[in-house]
């Protein structure tokens, strides 16, 4: 799992972990069942607070894209479950809303958006990028 | 005005003002001193050839002075490296204005000596040499900067010169027979080429230093190093902080006052070994080497007490380990008097192999030295301790200023007091002053003593068998001066001189904590 | 690991009132701060803010000429034993003994501190390359460095104090030192009281944050909070302004025309009242990096 942090674009360090992962878990780099590292470990590989890397995956966890397991590991979630889905759409429902009122202020015409949407799920299918967009 | 020339001068003068001042002033007090003590005695007589020598010896301490004081004022010279000027520019325009100065400085203070006391000492002589002195040294300083020949090259050089200018007042060997009154052409051409010599040197040397290169070495340093390195103490657990840090202190000072008298000691019986080998001198300059301890305890008392990598403040590393103020000043204490007891045993046993010679060449130590007493051998040894942990104590309280502030006043009530007594004073009246004087300082120190405990006591930094210690050493102690003094049959007045004295050897149990305290927590 | 501020433990640190001059400069006005038990503290302050000198009294360095400091419970003039056997130090100086070799200015500081991990300072010593036999003197700036840093780890501390550890290191060191503060957190119960002015390390690595200037305490708040109360915002006039009106909460602003940006402070629902009140809509709205804050922070 290969995470990159950046102190420098004011994004919070949690919220890039959390954006990262959820980025690596639609691309299918996270498959259900993974697990991820110990908090420790990510941390000091990304050398970055340990209470930060534990409320980014107290996050996933809530938004049920991890899961803890009894003996102490976090693993990426199975996606099948109604309850995930139904919040995975909640989420998305917001980013769409935004997506459009910026597509609005800067002029693209919808079908324009449409494309580009077509495009970048192509593009992200064929080769993953590497680089995750922050919202 | 914006030059090379004119803005070196400039920083030189305005680097330390003050202290050229100061220095201009402080070399011309010794012979102002003497001078007026001379005169006060019963005249000077300017033909009189003992000034001769006073003369000679005087303006070469006042040169010593100066040039120092010019060559401290200057900083160091790589500050100048990265400026677009030549290396030969750098060094004589580093050169010119402190020989200017320095030359001007002696014959400045010659002129005033002449009108002030009607001497007719030369003026141009001294003046010009000085010139080349400061030239000459500052070459060898540079040539072997940051090298252990330093050492060599400076002294040698100092040496060169000042065996170069006694010349002029007469045969190397014997005392001086006349003044150097006129300056020769020869004079003046063996001056421009001891200058020529040492600009040439000191191109050659800041050249180097600029550079970066090394000299080339023998590896000598470099071996002696490295078995010096070899220590068995790399690997030493010790059993506590306290443990640890006598280590520190011993280890890092505590070799130089033992060094110091080895290293005496070797030049001396070199000296006699290659002078007449008679034995009783050799006991008499062993037993004048014994009261030369106590001056070396100035020096002693300075390296015990700086502590810090950059002078008297202690620095964050020592000031953070987790001891307290009062250990850690006993640990100080103790490496001190460990070093003390080490260079006294060293004069000690020098003295006894120089008396088991004596007594196989026959004679008798009371022949040779009929006024010395039984305490002369304790004063030895309590003498420099005397001297070094007051001195330890005050430089732990890790202010330079508060340092020479004390220094410098009890000097200057020193020497007042030395010359109201001499100059200002009858017979009679001077009698009674020097011993109002002794007792006066005599309680001073019994005051100070009881003034520091009291303070460290308030800290809490001396416990109360301490305290018992030091007061059952204080009372032995001046017993033992109550003994000797009657020995002398001296007055009262010595003897609180004495009591005084054996206080200033128990105050650092209190002092140097309180010091050091102060030094840490400001 | 404390997952939220403030604890129910108390302070490892406690300042009360205190006030520092030096000649007739205040070096610290009136400082009052608590630093909570575990996590990362980081202090963040321009040059001569009073970072270190605070950092000094808490070690016992400088006396409280008014005020009070309390460390691990205890003052640590009057007992300074008990507070510097329990904090490992790491100063800006880098002040260590230049004449003791690597080997012997361990086992030196060893003595001192009856916690001290033999093996731990080994590994260390390891990681770090210190030759055990090498002079103290000849060891360069990062290695110097490295060396403080194992003399103030290897006896575990409960407070782990590094004043400007950064300052003129390179990435490598700083990586090192940065890697030795989440170490010594993940330990349960330990905390690290860092100063610094590379703020997206602290960025990276405090929990807590406090911002010092000219001697005075101007924010302490958990990052997150911090990072969440700050934002910058682009608001759109309707018409074009010489000078853009003030609005609550805002601590700079720049811009001209019919575009000004914001950086501010305080709740997103009532920023957005705020400038709907000086008739102005919100185009776009962004985080701050904790170097942005800061220097709003202090310029105003």
């Amino acid at each position: 799992m290969q995470l990159h942090i950046s102190a420098n674009d004011g994004v919070p360090i949690y919220l890039q972990i959390v954006n990262q992962v959820k980025y690596l878990v639609a691309s299918r780099r996270l498959a259900a069942g993974d697990e991820l590292p110990a908090i420790r470990v990510l941390a000091e590989r990304l050398v970055v607070n340990p209470n930060t890397v534990a409320r980014a995956y107290r996050e996933l966890e809530a938004e049920g894209v991890v899961e803890k397991r009894r003996t102490a590991g976090t693993y990426v979630a199975d996606h099948g479950s109604p309850l995930a889905r139904r919040e995975r759409l909640k989420i998305l429902t917001a980013r769409v809303d935004a997506l459009l009122v910026e597509a609005r202020q800067m002029n693209v015409p919808f079908e324009e958006l449409l494309k580009l949407v077509h495009q970048r799920e192509g593009a992200m299918r064929s080769a993953v990028p590497r680089e995750a967009p922050h919202d | 005005m914006r030059s090379i020339p004119w803005v070196m001068s400039w920083a030189m003068l305005r680097r330390s003002p003050w202290g050229l001042v100061g220095a201009l002033l402080g070399a011309n007090l010794l012979p102002v001193f003497l001078l007026s003590a001379l005169r006060s005695a019963g005249g000077v007589d300017p033909n009189d050839p003992a000034m001769i020598i006073i003369h000679v010896v005087l303006s070469q301490i006042t040169a010593f002075v100066l040039a120092a004081a010019l060559f401290g004022s200057q900083g160091p010279v790589s500050g100048l490296f990265c400026f677009p000027a030549s290396t030969a520019t750098i060094v004589t325009w580093r050169l010119l204005p402190a020989m200017a100065l320095a030359a001007a400085a002696v014959g400045g203070s010659t002129l005033a000596i002449n009108a002030l006391y009607g001497m007719d000492w030369p003026v141009l002589g001294p003046a010009l040499t000085v010139a080349a002195a400061l030239a000459l040294v500052q070459a060898a300083f540079w040539l072997t900067y940051e090298t252990w020949w330093m050492f060599v090259g400076v002294g040698a050089a100092g040496a060169l010169i000042g065996t170069w200018h006694k010349a002029q007042y007469g045969p190397l060997s014997a005392m001086p027979t006349h003044y150097w009154r006129t300056v020769t052409a020869a004079d003046v051409a063996q001056l421009l080429g001891f200058a020529a010599l040492a600009w040439a040197g000191a191109v050659i040397g800041v050249g180097r230093l600029r550079r970066g290169d090394r000299i080339p070495s023998l590896g000598l340093a470099a071996w002696f190093l490295g078995v010096a390195d070899r220590g068995p103490l790399a690997s030493r657990r010790f059993r506590s902080g306290e443990a640890a840090h006598d280590w520190c202190e011993w280890r890092r000072k505590g070799w130089v006052m033992p060094a110091i008298v080895l290293l005496y000691m070797t030049f001396g019986v070199f000296g006699w070994l290659l002078g007449d080998r008679d034995s009783r001198e050799l006991v008499n300059g062993l037993i004048a080497g014994g009261g030369a301890l106590t001056l070396l305890g100035l020096l002693g008392g300075l390296v015990f007490g700086v502590s810090g990598a950059n002078g008297f403040p202690i620095g964050q590393f020592l000031a953070t380990r987790p001891i307290t103020s009062g250990r850690m000043a006993w640990s100080v204490l103790r490496a001190l008097a460990r070093s003390v007891l080490t260079a006294w045993l060293i004069w000690l046993v020098a003295l006894l192999i120089a008396l088991a010679a004596l007594w196989t060449d026959g004679f008798d130590l009371r022949q040779v030295q009929p006024s010395l007493a039984w305490w002369h051998f304790p004063l030895t040894l309590i003498g420099p301790w005397i001297v070094s942990a007051p001195i330890a104590s005050l430089c732990l309280a890790g202010s330079e200023k508060r340092f020479s502030q004390t220094i410098c006043a009890v000097t200057g009530v020193l020497i007042a007091g030395l010359a109201y007594g001499t100059f200002a004073l009858s017979d009679e009246a001077r009698q009674v002053f020097q011993q109002l004087s002794a007792a006066l300082v005599g309680v001073a120190c019994l005051g100070g003593t009881a003034a520091v405990t009291v303070l460290a006591r308030r800290r809490k930094l001396v416990d109360t068998p301490v305290l018992i210690a030091a007061a059952c050493t204080w009372l032995l102690l001046t017993g033992g001066v109550l003994l000797a003094t009657a020995d002398l049959g001296a007055a009262w007045p010595m003897t609180i001189l004495g009591s005084g004295l054996a206080a200033l050897a128990v105050a650092p149990a209190a002092a140097a904590p309180l010091a050091l305290s102060l030094n840490r927590t400001r | 690991m404390t997952e939220s501020f403030p604890t129910p433990a108390p302070p490892i640190v406690e300042v009360q009132r205190l006030s520092r001059h030096f000649d007739t400069k205040a070096a610290l006005d009136d400082v009052t701060l608590a630093i909570p038990r575990g996590g990362v503290f980081g202090l963040i302050g321009g040059n001569g803010a009073g970072k270190t000198t605070l950092i000094k009294h808490l070690l016992g360095l400088l006396r409280a000429q008014s005020g009070s400091v309390r460390v691990l419970g205890l003052d640590p003039v009057a007992n300074p034993v008990g507070v510097l056997g329990r904090i490992g130090y790491l100063s800006e100086d880098r002040d260590l003994p230049d004449w003791m070799r690597v080997g012997e200015l361990m086992n030196y500081t060893s003595a001192f501190f009856p916690n001290w991990d033999d093996r731990f300072a080994a590994e260390l010593r390891e990681a770090f390359d210190l030759d055990g036999r090498a002079k103290v003197k000849g060891l360069s700036r990062g290695q110097r460095a490295r060396m403080g840093l194992l003399l103030a780890l290897a006896h575990r501390p409960e407070l782990l104090v590094l004043d400007e550890p950064s300052s003129g290191l390179d990435p490598v060191v700083r990586r090192d030192i940065l890697g030795a503060i989440i170490r010594t957190i993940a330990d349960e119960g330990r905390t690290v009281l860092f100063s610094s002015h590379l703020l997206d390390e602290v960025e990276r690595v405090a929990d807590r944050v406090a911002i010092i200037h000219q001697g005075r305490i101007v924010l302490t708040a958990s990052m997150d909070e911090i990072k969440e109360s700050h934002r910058r915002m682009t608001l759109r006039f309707e018409q074009p302004l010489e000078e853009a009106p003030p609005m609550v909460g805002t601590l700079s602003r720049e811009g001209r025309g019919v575009e000004w940006t914001y950086v501010c402070s305080g709740p997103e629902d009532q920023l957005r009242l705020a400038a709907s009140a000086i008739g102005a809509t919100v185009v776009e709205e962004a985080p701050l990096t904790l170097d942005e804050i800061f220097v709003s922070r202090v310029r105003t």
